[in-house]
């Protein structure tokens, strides 16, 4: 018998997380969507109240990114309570089935919910399109969308992370940890950059993302060259896997 | 075989709950885990099931090292906990989905365990009470017929007859292959059921014996009068006089009460260790 990864287990652990969560995931789900519709759909036209017809359309990103990361939290809820953490722990499956398992499920409800993100955002501005040309060009672009698909698993893989790693307060504690994070690392990049250029007022980067120069009346970019960035893309795919890795150390260290 | 091999654990580095703790569990007994609030039953069998390391010796079950949680050691292994816990799920959800994990596990037998304890079927989990709950556990993990099976106060939460029920239908459950061990200090839950008793206080197992054994050694009696006598170790007043337990020099027969026991040894730890270590 394979100690660390059977196919058969593994889908035993899957039916039985549908079993125990599945109601409750797909009543999130219908919820979520219910609430993009609301925020994103031409349905509601918001410029009968002074709002521009795409403003919702950030928010509804913040909504599904916020909302998914609290289920995100609670993913490794079962290990931190006495009860559940025994009857979790010994279910005859190895950890790393227990962990992909667990993965598998949240990853599969975050790229549903973004996937439906992208496609409402995309055909809605379509449809709007018809009405208002102009519209059109609120459209997010494929690298921006890129961009936002990357936030949006870092967030939940730091959700993910923080679900084994904190007891208590698990979402409040983890966002704490990660702002803090976000701010040092700010504050670091913004150190390195008036270092680089001898305290140039009028030069700003982003972390791992473009340097931007204020001239007169524009604003030059300057950005990585190819291998630079695909270097930089490899090290940010590689830092949300290795937040999955440590959550699945601390799942095997797990003591209840 | 549970081998616990010069296990010390502790919550704190500081202060160790046990220390150099030795005991081997045979298949084909019954074995009760005895020891004041506190002392540590608990986190033996954590410890034994996995879900706690200990900070020095080591633990195997069956060749298998428990704090590794592998798939094979846990199919055959089950603990029913002190405070359980069941998915909102009906009871044949819970057998659908958890029971392909136990390759032994007997679903005519889980059925006459819960129509031998009285639970209605068909009905969700979280509807019964919490003593029904138990129940449905004690039946599901006498079903799975794991080579292991650990209990942590399972009469806890039982009325009186379900006590009764719990002891018949466990003692049927054994088999040679089968390793079972109870915690508790309800003693007299206990009674007729168990082989072989383990007394754990003050970090140090105080007594690991067969009943056989204490029996042989140990004599428990009514005395009209308890003074002067070299031989008890242990007296409470009765009706009849003193209820006691004493040295069996008489090598007399006696049924062996556990209540009593259990005093004994927390009163005369070092007499009891010394009477069975005398051949």
């Amino acid at each position: 018998m394979n100690q660390v990864f059977s196919f058969h287990r593994y889908w035993l652990l899957l039916k039985l997380d549908f079993a125990e969560n599945g109601r409750r995931s797909l009543l999130s789900l219908a919820v979520i969507f219910g609430l993009m519709l609301i925020m994103m759909s031409p349905v509601i036209d918001y410029t009968k109240f002074g709002f521009d017809r795409t403003l919702f359309h950030p928010f509804g990103y913040c909504l599904i990114t916020f909302c998914l990361s609290l289920s995100t939290s609670l993913v490794f809820d079962k290990y931190t309570s006495t009860t559940k953490g025994i009857h979790t722990i010994l279910i005859p499956a190895s950890q790393t089935e227990k962990f992909l398992a667990a993965l598998t499920g949240n990853l599969a409800f975050a790229t549903v919910v973004i996937a439906l993100f992208i496609g409402m955002h995309i055909w809605f501005i379509d449809l709007m399109a018809m009405d208002v040309p102009d519209i059109i060009n609120r459209k997010y672009s494929p690298p921006f969308i890129l961009l936002l698909v990357y936030i949006y698993f870092l967030v939940q893989s730091v959700c993910f992370l923080g679900s084994i790693y904190f007891k208590k307060a698990t979402y409040i504690k983890t966002a704490s940890v990660f702002a803090f994070v976000l701010i040092v690392f700010s504050l670091i990049n913004r150190a390195f950059v008036r270092n680089a250029t001898d305290g140039d007022p009028s030069i700003s980067a982003i972390p791992f993302g473009q340097w931007n120069v204020m001239g007169r009346n524009t604003v030059f970019k300057i950005e990585y060259g190819e291998s630079t960035l695909l270097l930089i893309k490899i090290f940010l795919v590689f830092f949300v896997t290795a937040l999955w890795y440590i959550a699945f150390v601390r799942l095997k260290e797990k003591e209840i | 075989m549970i081998h616990v091999d010069s296990v010390s654990f502790g919550y704190s580095s500081k202060k160790l709950l046990f220390e150099n703790l030795s005991i081997k569990l045979h298949p084909g007994s019954i074995y009760g885990l005895l020891g004041r609030n506190g002392a540590g039953k608990s986190s033996l069998l954590r410890n034994i099931a996995g879900l706690l390391f200990p900070t020095a010796g080591k633990i195997e079950v069956d060749g298998y090292e428990p704090r590794k949680r592998q798939p094979s050691f846990l199919q055959d292994f089950f603990l029913i906990p002190e405070e359980i816990h069941l998915p909102s799920v009906t009871v044949e959800k819970y057998i659908k989905t958890l029971s392909p994990f136990y390759p032994r596990f007997d679903e005519k037998q889980f059925r006459d365990y819960l129509k031998e304890f009285g639970i209605p079927e068909g009905n969700k989990i979280t509807d019964l009470s919490y003593g029904q709950k138990k129940k449905v556990l004690i039946s599901f993990g006498l079903a799975t017929n794991t080579k292991h099976l650990i209990m942590d106060e399972p009469t806890n939460g039982l009325d009186i007859p379900s006590k009764s029920q719990f002891r018949k239908v466990v003692s049927s459950a054994l088999d040679a292959h089968r390793v079972i061990l109870i915690s508790t200090h309800q003693v007299r839950d206990l009674d007729n059921l168990i082989d072989s008793i383990i007394i754990l206080e003050d970090s140090k197992i105080l007594l690991h014996h067969s009943l056989d054994e204490i029996s042989e050694k140990l004599r428990f009696a009514t005395l009209v009068s308890a003074e002067d006598d070299n031989r008890v170790l242990y007296s409470e007043p009765s009706l009849k006089g003193y209820t006691v337990v004493m040295e069996n020099w008489e090598q007399e027969e006696s049924r062996v009460d556990l209540e009593r026991l259990f005093n004994a040894v927390m009163s005369n730890p070092s007499r009891i260790r010394k009477i069975f270590q005398k051949p």
